[in-house]
C-alpha cells in the first residue's frame, strides 16, 4: 500500500485531509512541524509527502531542502507543498526549491488526489526505467 | 610752521629747472624724500613731512640719515618707555644700506605707509610713501565680511547636514515600516486563506461522504462544528483588522459604560476554551468589583487578542492561565503561557504595528493582535505590562482602572504613536 506523510501544524486540517486518502487507499503517516517530519521520514520512507510551508521548529523550504541535501535515497520521493502561501512568487520559489508540485489552500479533494497520483506515477516511470536499463545491461 | 630751504627755494626762483622739478615733487600725492650719495637730505615735499608732525624742525637740508633715524626713535622712546632704542637704530641703520622696496610700516599715529625705496644712479636714495590707510581698513573689513560669511556658511552647512541625517532616519524608518506592512500582506492572506481551508476541507468531505451514502450524523455534527470553529476564527481576525485599521483613522473609540468585567473575562475564556483542543485555558477571578467603566466589546476583543497569542505561540504546552484580580482602584487581568517566549532585546518593540518578535518565526501572524491589544488598554486610561522569559513563556498584564480613562491627554502621545508609528520616532 502506497505510503503518505502529511505534515501540517493546523490539526483539524490535518485530520480531515488525511481521513480522505484514507479513504482513497493511501496509507497515511502525520506530522505537526518540520523536525517531526523529517524523522518520520527517515524512519518510514514514504512514498510521498505532502508538506505545509509555515511550520514550526523547521519550515517547508528548510525540511525539502535537508533531504534533498542530506539524503539521496529520497531523490525519487515526490515533494508536495500544501500551502496557505498563495503569491505567485511563493509558488514559483517553492517550485524551484525543488517541490514536484505546490498547491494553494483551500484545496479542492480532487485536485490533491489527481495531483498525487500524478506524481506518483513519475516515480513509477523513473523505476520502471531504471529496470530496463539493469535488464539491458545485464 | 618751519618750511625746508627747498620750499623757500621754490618760491623765489620759480624758472630754475631745480625749483621746476621741486614743483614737480611737491604736486605729486606720495611723500618723497632724497638723499644724496653721503645718505644727507637733499630735498622732501610737504606730504612727507605731513606723514612725520613730530618730526617738525628735524627734516632739513644736509641732516643725515642717521640723525634722522636717530631722532624717530628718540620721539619713539618718549611715546613707550619699553621701546628698545638700541635695537632699532642698529636694524634702521642696517636697512640704510638696503633700499626697502614695496614694505608696509605704521606711524606712530596709526596711520599706514606702504614705502617704496629706490637707489639712484650716483649713490643717492629716493624714498616714497604712500598713505594705504584707507587700503588697509578696507582689507580689514573685507576680511571680517569674509569670515562672517564663513560663518554663516559653516552654520548652514551644519543645518543641512542634521536635516539630511534626520531625513535619512525618517526614511529607514518608513521603509521599515512599509517592509512591515508588505509582510502584513502577504500574513493576512495566509492568515485568512487558513481557516477557510479548514471550512473547505470540511464541506468536502461531508460531501463526498453524503455522495456516497457515508455520512453518518455524529460526523456531520462534528463537521459542522468545525466549520463553525473555522468561522469564529476568521470572523475575530477580520474585526481585528478591520479595527486596527479604523484606528489608524481615527474613526474608531470606545464606549464606556458599566462594564461587568468578571462576567466579560469568563465570556471570553469560555468561548476561547470551546474553538480549542489543544490548550487548557485556566479562568481564575478573585474579588473583583462589580463593575468597572470600561467598553465591554474593546475588552473581549484585546483579551480574545491575548488569549489567541497565548495559544499560538505554545504549541508544546497546553496551559493557558488567566487571572483577574483588584489591586487598589484597579483590576488587573494577567494571560499567561509557558510557551516559546520572547527575546529580552524584541520585548519593548511588541506593541508595535506590524511587529514580530524573532521567537514568532515559523508561526502565523499578523503584527497587529498585541498593537490593537495595547491600544484598547490605553484608551481606556490603563496599561500593559509584559514579563516573558524565551523558551519558558510570557505572561501579559493589563491594568485596567475602575473609574475608566480620566484624562486621555497624558496617554494621547502613546495613542498616536502605537495607531501612527511615525518615522523618526527614535527607536
Amino acid at each position: 500500500m502506497t505510503l503518505i506523510l502529511y505534515i501540517d501544524d493546523e490539526l483539524t486540517l490535518l485530520e480531515i485531509v488525511s481521513e480522505e486518502l484514507e479513504d482513497a487507499g493511501y496509507a497515511v503517516i502525520k506530522a505537526n512541524d518540520g523536525n517531526e517530519g523529517l524523522a518520520q521520514i527517515v524512519e518510514h520512507g514514504p512514498d510521498l509527502v505532502l508538506c505545509d510551508i509555515a511550520l514550526p521548529n523547521k519550515n517547508g523550504y528548510e525540511l525539502l531542502r535537508d533531504i534533498r541535501k542530506k539524503y539521496p535515497l529520497f531523490d525519487h520521493m515526490p515533494f508536495i507543498f500544501l500551502t496557505a502561501l498563495a503569491d505567485r512568487e511563493r509558488v514559483i520559489a517553492g517550485l524551484r526549491e525543488g517541490a514536484d508540485a505546490y498547491l494553494t489552500k483551500p484545496i479542492d479533494f480532487e485536485i490533491l488526489l489527481a495531483t498525487i497520483e500524478a506524481s506518483l506515477r513519475q516515480t513509477e516511470r523513473v523505476a520502471t526505467n531504471d529496470r530496463d536499463f539493469k535488464l539491458l545491461d545485464s | 610752521m618751519t618750511a625746508i630751504n627747498a620750499k623757500v627755494d621754490v618760491e623765489t626762483t620759480p624758472r630754475s629747472s631745480q625749483a621746476l622739478l621741486e614743483q614737480a615733487i611737491e604736486s605729486i600725492s606720495d611723500a618723497f624724500v632724497l638723499y644724496d650719495a653721503d645718505g644727507r637730505l637733499v630735498m622732501c615735499n610737504q606730504k612727507h613731512l605731513d606723514f612725520f608732525p613730530h618730526m617738525a624742525g628735524i627734516y632739513r637740508r644736509g641732516i643725515s640719515r642717521k640723525e634722522v633715524i636717530r631722532a624717530h626713535a628718540e620721539v619713539r622712546r618718549m611715546d613707550d618707555p619699553s621701546f628698545d632704542f638700541e635695537a632699532y637704530f642698529e636694524e634702521r641703520v642696517k636697512q640704510v644700506l638696503q633700499p626697502r622696496d614695496d614694505c608696509e610700516s605704521q606711524l606712530i599715529d596709526g596711520r599706514w605707509v606702504a614705502i617704496r625705496e629706490r637707489m639712484v644712479s650716483g649713490g643717492g636714495l629716493v624714498s616714497i610713501r604712500t598713505d594705504i590707510t584707507e587700503k588697509k581698513r578696507a582689507e580689514k573689513e573685507l576680511e571680517e565680511h569674509r569670515d562672517h560669511l564663513q560663518e554663516l556658511v559653516d552654520i548652514a552647512t551644519r543645518r543641512l547636514r542634521i536635516r539630511a541625517e534626520n531625513l535619512e532616519q525618517a526614511l529607514e524608518k518608513e521603509q521599515e515600516l512599509s517592509e512591515m506592512q508588505r509582510q502584513f500582506v502577504s500574513m493576512a492572506n495566509h492568515e485568512i486563506r487558513t481557516p477557510l481551508a479548514v471550512i473547505d476541507a470540511a464541506a468536502q468531505r461531508m460531501q463526498r461522504k453524503a455522495d456516497r451514502d457515508q455520512l453518518a450524523p455524529g460526523e456531520a455534527a462534528a463537521k459542522l462544528d468545525t466549520i463553525r470553529s473555522a468561522v469564529d476564527r476568521m470572523t475575530h481576525l477580520m474585526e481585528s483588522t478591520l479595527n486596527a485599521a479604523r484606528m489608524q483613522d481615527g474613526k474608531i473609540g470606545v464606549v464606556i459604560e458599566d462594564c461587568d468585567i468578571e462576567g466579560v473575562i469568563k465570556r471570553v475564556c469560555k468561548a476561547r476554551q470551546e474553538i480549542t483542543k489543544t490548550h487548557l485555558i485556566l479562568c481564575e477571578t478573585k474579588d473583583l468589583p462589580k463593575t468597572i467603566l470600561a467598553d465591554p466589546s474593546s475588552v473581549e476583543q484585546l483579551l480574545n487578542n491575548l488569549l489567541s497569542n497565548a495559544i499560538k505561540f505554545s504549541p508544546g504546552d497546553p496551559r493557558v492561565e488567566v487571572t483577574a484580580c483588584a489591586d487598589a482602584d484597579h483590576v488587573v487581568i494577567s494571560v499567561r503561557d509557558f510557551g516559546i517566549g520572547i527575546d529580552q532585546e524584541d520585548q519593548p518593540r511588541i506593541g508595535e504595528r506590524f511587529f514580530r518578535a524573532k521567537t514568532s518565526t515559523g508561526i502565523p501572524g499578523t503584527g497587529i493582535g498585541l498593537n490593537l491589544a495595547m491600544t484598547l488598554v490605553t484608551m481606556h486610561g490603563g496599561s500593559m505590562d509584559i514579563e516573558s522569559q524565551k523558551g519558558a513563556g510570557s505572561r501579559f498584564s493589563i491594568r485596567l482602572p475602575n473609574a475608566g480613562p480620566k484624562d486621555l491627554k497624558m496617554h494621547q502621545k502613546l495613542l498616536d504613536e502605537l495607531v501612527n508609528p511615525k518615522a523618526g520616532s527614535g527607536r
